[in-house]
């Protein structure tokens, strides 16, 4: 049929433009990644191995990136969850004339150059940055307080950084909570509270679901930020990834842990896919 | 019960939060105008020469004019490729509609420094590292999937009878597309398209291992001199973006109802 | 202007097969509607002679030219669609403007024949208004001035009044029948409204199922239906099952009937069908036809009409519609009467179960 030509004719130019600069070069690291890199030498032709993906899991070093990645990936979904709840029951629930507004004020960091946020964190975090000198102009301390290249800097800077993408999931899910329902639950005897408990959260869990993936897969897949407030010590998956590459040279290393990220982070979002399919086929 | 309004509390937390996503942004503008390289509250002095710093610099104009060129053509070959193949998959014209377009939104869910490692590999092994084609070719597949996504979020909510009627009343596939499918869905490629613009132009885990010495971007040179140490004129050149940034918003808004399509 | 011809036209999905068979003749400047439930393939037909389908099988002609493998942009058909579809980025003379412009036409020719069309649909001066300015009824007259503007060799309507409230359709529709005859285009309207699809038409073509039930004047479809599909699609019937006896039909319960014609033979199972709106109530036995003795078991008021449901014999039950206004109007809950039933609105069809 003729439409199938026009469809094709349609699609090659881009399905040619990914399978030359995107399928191609991702699944070319595979090969990479059971190769052996000895220091100095460079890579060993022919000599396959599995040591760089042993090593992940065994290797002290390696194993501590790993854990303070995910545990970041953690704590950072869960503060942007907190603190982007609130925003979000102001933005639907609030006066609507803020809406706007406050809508324009949620997209704005999103639409900045996140380089620019990470380097207005550095400017609030280093140790003669703003906090620390307000801090000791206020007599609260002595000596600045370590607030960059520590988890803490990482912390904030990426809470930050993700916090709008939370805010606009639950925004989206907040929505769509029927007001009937929250009213009919009212006048059934429920508390504020206990509507909240009852009916709006378990409504909008899609959302938290949706909104907590999202952030969590943004958070271990960072490189800016972590990069920018953590500096070359301070490393993540992300960063080791950079400096194995960039550095080292060690691209079996390299490969092998972009490998396990890309595969961590495509296994999360496939399955929490598949289970928000399965409740919205209960709902 | 007043319609379940926000109390006092949730309003007061929310307003802070709100606050907080500014503070960045409000410290990097009194920084840039501060006559101190660090800065403290209030600022101790005014000055305007870190903005004449950038704006005389040649390694600063030169990042900022590659960063618009990669940013401006990545995103209209985007624009291009994005709508032409949103197109095919939306009138299934070709089958697999589902895995295509899972595809063509791949770039978004893999981690970009596992894109960048893997094209710096990749380009090393056929020996193109360093062109700047080969930027711009990566600048396309990071930016293609917002394109994508909001073509195809566009198309769906079309009504397919008003094409339909388009071809009864004389025109072919092409003459429908260009004056009835592409206006009626232009405020989400507007968006799709800042989108795309404003990823290519903040991007650094792809663009650090492939930008050649001449093509280095805006945020690689941030990214790079800030392990040097805050630079006032970081400050402003950051500013510069804030600005730039905030107007487009604005008029985006304007225009399209932006915040609509985020 | 021309006639449209459907021959063998069928289109299958897969193993479904929609439209099986289907074969129609429609003569120069006649209106024929395609009258079905949905789904008995009526839109896949009208969107076969538009182009939007693709036949799996068969031909369509207008006037002589054979148009099944055209694409529609070279059919020069006109569509009115069920949702208007008209171009919401453009003003309604743009809208009007879009066919014309297609062939070529511009300049002051082409804003003549604009505000010819618009004028038709009682719409001159509304030119430079965008679709969302308007009404419902008036969006449904520019998206017939786009139609109609271009001169078509056929016009087709898909369901064009269902979105418009009773009133407002009601008026459309005479504007309809009116512009129909002006113009005398050669017309194919898809409606599931039988009273839309009986006023309107020269010819009624009821479908169901993919295939054409009855092809006929709508009198003839009213009086005298093909099919047992068709007597119970039109107008409000009563549907009884009997037994062909001796030239007459006996009902279940012993009850006997004395139709004009008989579809069936002695023995046999015919379907009997009688119209609520055919037959009158009265205190005594009328002189024409049946005069069948019964009970009132429920009275429903509907402004216009009243509705009974009449107990006739030991359990038979038919529903009978009366004017309000009529001497019969306000009979209660056990009043006993006569069922007066004339032989040539006794109709009879094969295929029933014995009673």
């Amino acid at each position: 049929m003729s439409s199938l030509r026009t469809g094709a004719l349609l699609l090659s130019p881009l399905l040619f433009v990914l399978l030359a600069a995107f399928l191609v070069p991702l699944l070319l690291l595979v090969p990479t990644s059971f190769q052996e890199y000895r220091p100095g030498h460079g890579i060993v032709p022919d000599a396959w191995t599995m040591v760089n993906y042993v090593r992940i899991f065994t290797d002290d070093f390696y194993l501590e990136v790993v854990l303070r990645t995910i545990g970041l990936g953690v704590v950072v979904t869960l503060s942007c969850l907190l603190l982007g709840y609130p925003v979000a029951y102001l933005v639907v629930r609030g006066n609507p004339r803020w809406r706007l507004p406050l809508t324009l004020l949620v997209i704005f960091p999103l639409m900045l150059n996140l380089v620019v946020r990470s380097f207005g964190w550095i400017v609030l975090l280093t140790n003669r940055g703003v906090v620390n000198n307000l801090l000791i102009d206020l007599g609260l301390i002595g000596q600045p307080l370590k607030l960059m290249f520590n988890m803490t800097g990482l912390l904030i800077g990426l809470t930050h950084i993700y916090l709008p993408f939370m805010v606009l999931m639950l925004v989206a899910a907040l929505q769509n909570v029927p007001r009937d329902v929250e009213a009919a639950a009212a006048t059934l005897g429920s508390s504020r509270l206990h509507v909240f408990r009852a009916v709006t959260l378990p409504l909008t869990a899609p959302g938290i679901i949706a909104g907590s993936i999202l952030v969590f897969v943004l958070t271990i897949s960072a490189l800016v930020t972590p990069r920018m407030l953590g500096g070359p010590t301070y490393q993540v998956m992300a960063t080791l990834i950079y400096d194995e590459y960039m550095q080292l040279l060690d691209w079996p290393s390299g490969s092998a842990l972009s490998f396990a990220l890309a595969v961590s982070t495509i296994l999360i979002i496939w399955i929490s896919s598949r289970m928000t399919k399965r409740w919205a086929g209960l709902a | 019960m007043n319609e379940n309004r926000p109390g006092p509390t949730v309003s007061f937390v929310a307003l802070l939060v709100i606050l907080f996503l500014q503070v960045p942004v409000i410290v990097v503008m009194l920084a840039s105008f501060s006559e101190t390289s660090y800065l403290t509250i209030p600022p101790q002095g005014w000055t305007f020469k870190w903005f004449s710093a950038v704006l005389t610099d040649r390694v600063y104009l030169d990042a900022i004019k590659n960063s618009l060129i990669l940013a401006v053509g990545s995103t209209a070959i985007s624009l291009l490729l994005g709508v032409a193949a949103s197109y095919a998959i939306f009138r299934k014209m070709v089958p697999a509609t589902e895995a295509l377009t899972s595809l063509l939104m791949a770039p978004l869910i893999i981690p970009s420094v596992v894109i960048g490692v893997a094209l710096l590999q990749y380009f090393t092994l056929i020996g193109m590292r360093g062109s700047f084609w080969v930027l711009l070719i990566a600048h396309v597949v990071i930016t293609v999937p917002y394109i994508v996504r909001s073509a195809l979020a566009s198309l769906s909510g079309l009504d397919l009878s008003v094409e339909e009627a388009a071809r009864v009343l004389g025109a072919n596939g092409l003459t429908t597309f260009r004056l009835v499918t592409l206006p009626l869905i232009k405020p989400g490629l507007v968006a799709g398209a800042l989108f795309s613009f404003v990823t290519s132009m903040e991007n650094v885990p792809v663009t650090i291992f492939l930008a050649g010495p001449r093509d280095t971007t805006l945020p690689i040179l941030i990214f790079t001199s800030v392990e040097m140490g805050v630079n006032p004129s970081v400050a402003a050149v950051s500013t510069l973006l804030i600005i730039a940034t905030a107007i487009v918003l604005l008029v985006a808004e304007r225009w399209t109802g932006f915040h609509r399509f985020v | 202007m021309s006639n449209v011809s459907l021959r063998h036209l069928v289109k299958r999905y897969g193993k479904v097969s929609v439209v099986r068979d289907v074969s129609l003749e429609i003569a120069e400047g006649e209106f024929v509607s395609l009258l079905g439930p949905s789904g008995c393939g009526k839109t896949t037909i009208l969107r076969m002679v538009a182009g939007l389908i693709e036949p799996s099988d068969g031909t369509i002609t207008v006037g002589g030219r054979d148009i099944t493998r055209l694409p529609p942009n070279k059919r020069n058909v006109g569509l009115v669609f069920q949702s208007y579809a008209l171009f919401p980025h453009m003003t309604v003379f743009e809208n009007v403007a879009f066919g014309l412009r297609r062939k070529g036409e511009n300049g002051p020719a082409l804003q003549a024949r604009v505000e010819e069309a618009l004028a038709l649909v009682r719409l001159a001066g509304y030119g430079e208004r965008y679709p969302r300015q308007l009404s419902g009824g008036q969006q449904q007259r520019v998206a017939m001035a786009r139609a109609i503007a271009p001169r078509p060799s056929v016009l087709l309507f898909d369901e064009p009044l269902s979105n418009l409230d009773a009133k407002l359709r009601d008026e459309m529709q005479i504007e309809l029948k009116r512009l129909q005859r002006d113009l005398k285009i050669t017309t194919l309207f898809v409606t599931h409204d039988q009273a839309e699809a009986l006023s309107l038409s020269d010819r009624v073509c009821v479908m169901n199922d993919g295939i054409i039930q009855q092809f006929a004047s709508p009198e003839e479809i009213y009086h005298r239906p093909a099919t047992a599909f068709v007597a119970g699609f039109i107008g409000k019937p009563n549907r009884l099952s009997a037994m062909v006896k001796g030239g007459a039909v006996e009902l279940a319960g012993g009850l006997v009937l004395h139709p004009t014609s008989l579809a069936a033979k002695d023995g046999e199972a015919v379907e009997v069908f009688i119209r609520q709106e055919a037959v009158t109530l009265s205190r005594t036995a009328g002189t024409e036809g049946e005069a069948v003795p019964g009970t009132i078991a429920l009275r429903s008021f509907s402004g216009a009409q009243v509705q009974y449901v009449v107990r006739l014999g030991a359990s038979s039950e038919i529903v009978v519609e009366v004017p309000s206004s009529g001497e019969a109007s306000n009979l209660s809950q056990g009043d006993t009467l006569f069922v007066n039933i004339r032989p040539q609105d006794i109709i009879t069809l094969p295929g029933g179960q014995a009673a």
